[in-house]
């Protein structure tokens, strides 16, 4: 289960660095990019376990970047959480009737993150039968 | 004899006129109420209110046509006509308006601001518009001015096809009705200006929520960071911490906290003051309420020895309240009760009825506040002498349940005495006398003993579950939507529920209630499993415990634990 390798998309640097560091101490690899753009290039060249995607990006934003990984075959069966510091309810439903994987809300729990992290995957794992 | 007769035909013709009279004037005061009615129903549809006006002027000063004459750019524009007008003199007039000089009646009354008359426009040599008598087919025309304010706003004119001056009583008449419909006119343009500006509130409010969705996004994103590498050094990922550089931790780490608190108490806050929170009354158990709060500060209090308890009156009925929101005032109370009470000290939560309100009293035996303190305290930023070295709060916490309070039509209110305590309280209406109440009927639970019923739909989550309750030695019944849990429940009487809240049909919140609603599943423990992170909402509504997914194995056993059949849900 560890060598899962993650790909964090994140434009603020400090949380980029808290959620690689968290990650990689709990025995992840992680790959990161600071814009969408680096991060659909990053995930095409080489397609990692799990994508933790933040919603506001600069140029192509978070939601665009989710569709573009769902319609592009490499990257089509990767699962995708969201992360982001949306303060408003409607948001969450948003984000997750638009198809991601999860949902994690900033500010994140480093005492959680590596178990969700694990859980996602181990869900992404389980047969799909829809 | 003869003078006689004459005498008594003299008198029946004055009888006549004066019957006349009486009819003519119970007609003008018929056609001027008419017109009020109008005024008074139709503020913002003036076409209405201008078409009663010309319509009773013409029929009463029995004239061939009546007109309405709107000043609009310095010239007289047509804006409305009754009488036999064809459509294309109609036109013709709509098309054509009217200078502001002596050339036209319309002009004249603008310029004098008093009623005019011709008797034959043939005949006067300043009329310069034998355009508009050649297709108005006028010969007497006779105008006043609508006025508003001392300013001419429009001319209400009426004509006659034939020479026929019209008389004294005919120009009070046409001036009554200029008069309402000016009053029309500033009515209409008063609710315009309204709308208009109402829509601009609408619009600073929209940026004002904006501006806070997007104040709240900056504001998160470093906490974030500060709340985030806190955790990593407290969980030492990379090497040890003395005990000091761990207790400057823990202060940046709960600073960080209090600041995410803040920021969502400001949001609430200002949702109540844009009028943008609005209530969702259910009917709803108050002791489960205050038995909520009470489990929220339970670890709090007796970490620091003090003593919570809790009485509610026979007469207290469940009440119609936004459930969700009154729970935040109890916890808001609670929670400072126990703030602000020194170790191995009491909290004493009560609730009874007295005439048609519900309520509630949270007692401590704190600092007290001081008498100048006691309004303050409500309001914005304020803690009054509370504030403590040892505590922390947002202040906003009363300010937030005053207006919440408020909102259900109720009161909020504190007593009390410096070094003895606090009693905070606060008064909602009581709900309608409940039939059966619901609430402490136990009936017993069934056959259930070691069963958990898992309410998802999505078959992986129910596979993972499974594979951890069992784990835990329970059995797995599963349903996938909600009204199939319901069912499930309520037959089986399990130990223990799981619930998702994205369901299709009945979603998670409304199994939830329904299962809190009904006697017969009340008391089973509900773990709430989600991708909604909506802990407090869960809570709210009864849930023993509620994890957001992905959920791992240990947070599924730790919750199973914690609520399942060998577990006690903590009451005073």
């Amino acid at each position: 289960m560890a060598d899962q390798l993650i790909l964090i998309i994140e434009d603020n640097e400090r949380n980029l660095k808290l959620v690689r560091d968290v990650l990689q101490f709990s025995g992840f690899r992680t790959a990161e990019a600071r814009t969408a753009e680096d991060g659909l290039a990053l995930a095409s060249a080489r397609p990692p376990d799990l994508v933790l995607l933040d919603l506001q990006l600069p140029g192509i934003d978070g939601m665009e970047a989710f569709r573009q990984l769902r319609g592009s075959p490499p990257t089509a069966g990767v699962p995708v959480v969201a992360v982001t510091a949306l303060a408003m309810k409607d948001d969450r439903e948003r984000v997750l009737r638009a198809g991601f994987d999860g949902y994690l809300e900033k500010p994140i729990s480093v005492r959680e993150l590596p178990g969700q992290v694990r859980a996602f995957l181990t869900a992404a794992e389980l047969p799909d039968d829809r | 004899m003869v003078e006689g007769v004459e005498a008594a035909g003299g008198l029946r013709e004055e009888v006549e006129r004066l019957r006349r009279d009486l009819a003519e004037a119970r007609e003008q005061q018929a056609a001027t109420s008419g017109v009020l009615a109008v005024l008074g129903r139709a503020t913002s549809d003036l076409d209405a209110v201008l078409e009663t006006v010309v319509d009773s002027a013409r029929h009463l000063c029995r004239a061939d046509i009546a007109l309405i004459f709107l000043l609009e750019a310095d010239t007289y524009r047509l804006a409305i006509a009754s009488g036999p007008l064809t459509e294309e003199d109609r036109a013709y007039l709509a098309q054509h308006p009217l200078a502001q000089d002596r050339g036209t009646l319309t002009g004249r009354v603008g310029l004098e601001r008093r009623p005019q008359q011709i008797a034959d426009v043939l005949a006067d040599p300043e009329y310069g518009r034998l355009d508009i008598q050649r297709h108005g087919g006028f010969r007497t025309t006779m105008g006043v001015p609508m006025l508003l304010d001392g300013e001419v706003v429009g001319v209400l004119v009426v004509w006659r096809t034939e020479v026929d001056p019209f008389s004294e009583r005919a120009t009070e008449l046409l001036t009554t009705f200029a008069t309402q419909a000016a009053i029309a006119i500033r009515n209409v343009d008063l609710v315009h200006a309204l709308q208009a500006r109402s829509a601009e509130v609408e619009v600073a409010s929209r940026h004002k929520s904006e501006f806070l969705a997007s104040m709240s996004h900056e504001l998160r994103t470093p906490l974030n960071a500060v709340i985030g590498f806190s955790e990593v050094l407290l969980e030492r990922m990379f090497g040890d911490l003395n005990d000091r550089q761990e207790d400057y931790l823990r202060d940046i780490w709960s600073s960080g906290k209090h600041l995410l608190e803040l920021l969502n108490e400001i949001l609430d806050l200002s949702k109540v003051e844009a009028g943008q929170m609005t209530l969702d009354p259910t009917e709803f158990s108050l002791q489960e309420a205050l038995g909520h709060g009470l489990a929220l500060v339970r670890e709090r209090a007796a970490r620091h020895g003090i003593w919570l308890g809790l009485e509610v009156a026979a007469d207290v009925r469940p009440v119609r309240a936004d459930e969700l929101r009154i729970k935040q005032v109890i916890v808001n109370l609670l929670s400072n009760a126990v703030k602000f009470t020194p170790d191995g000290g009491r909290v004493e939560v009560r609730a009874r009825t007295e005439g048609t309100e519900v309520l509630v009293t949270v007692a401590d035996t704190g600092t007290g506040v001081a008498a100048e303190d006691r309004e303050r305290i409500f309001e914005s930023f304020q803690q009054g002498g509370r504030r403590a070295s040892t505590t922390e709060g947002t202040g906003l916490g009363l300010t937030l349940s005053k207006r919440i309070v408020e909102l259900h039509g109720g009161r909020i209110w504190v007593d009390s005495q410096m070094g003895v305590g606090s009693t905070f309280g606060f008064a909602i209406p009581a709900g309608a006398p409940a039939t059966a109440a619901a609430t402490g009927d136990d009936p017993g639970r069934a056959d259930g003993g070691r069963t958990v019923v898992v309410i998802d739909d999505d078959r992986r989550s129910i596979d993972l579950l499974t594979v951890y309750a069992e784990a835990a030695g329970l059995r797995v019944v599963s349903a996938h939507d909600g009204r199939r849990g319901v069912e499930l429940v309520k037959a089986l009487q399990p130990a223990i529920v799981v619930l998702d809240i994205l369901l299709p049909g009945l979603d998670g919140w409304q199994v939830l209630e329904s299962l809190k609603a009904d006697p017969a599943t009340a008391a089973i423990p509900v773990v709430v499993v989600s991708i909604l992170d909506e802990r407090g909402r869960g809570l709210a509504l009864g849930a023993a415990d509620y994890l957001v997914k992905p959920v791992s194995r240990e947070g599924v056993l730790d919750a199973l634990a914690r609520c399942g059949p060998e577990a006690t849900w903590p009451t005073s």
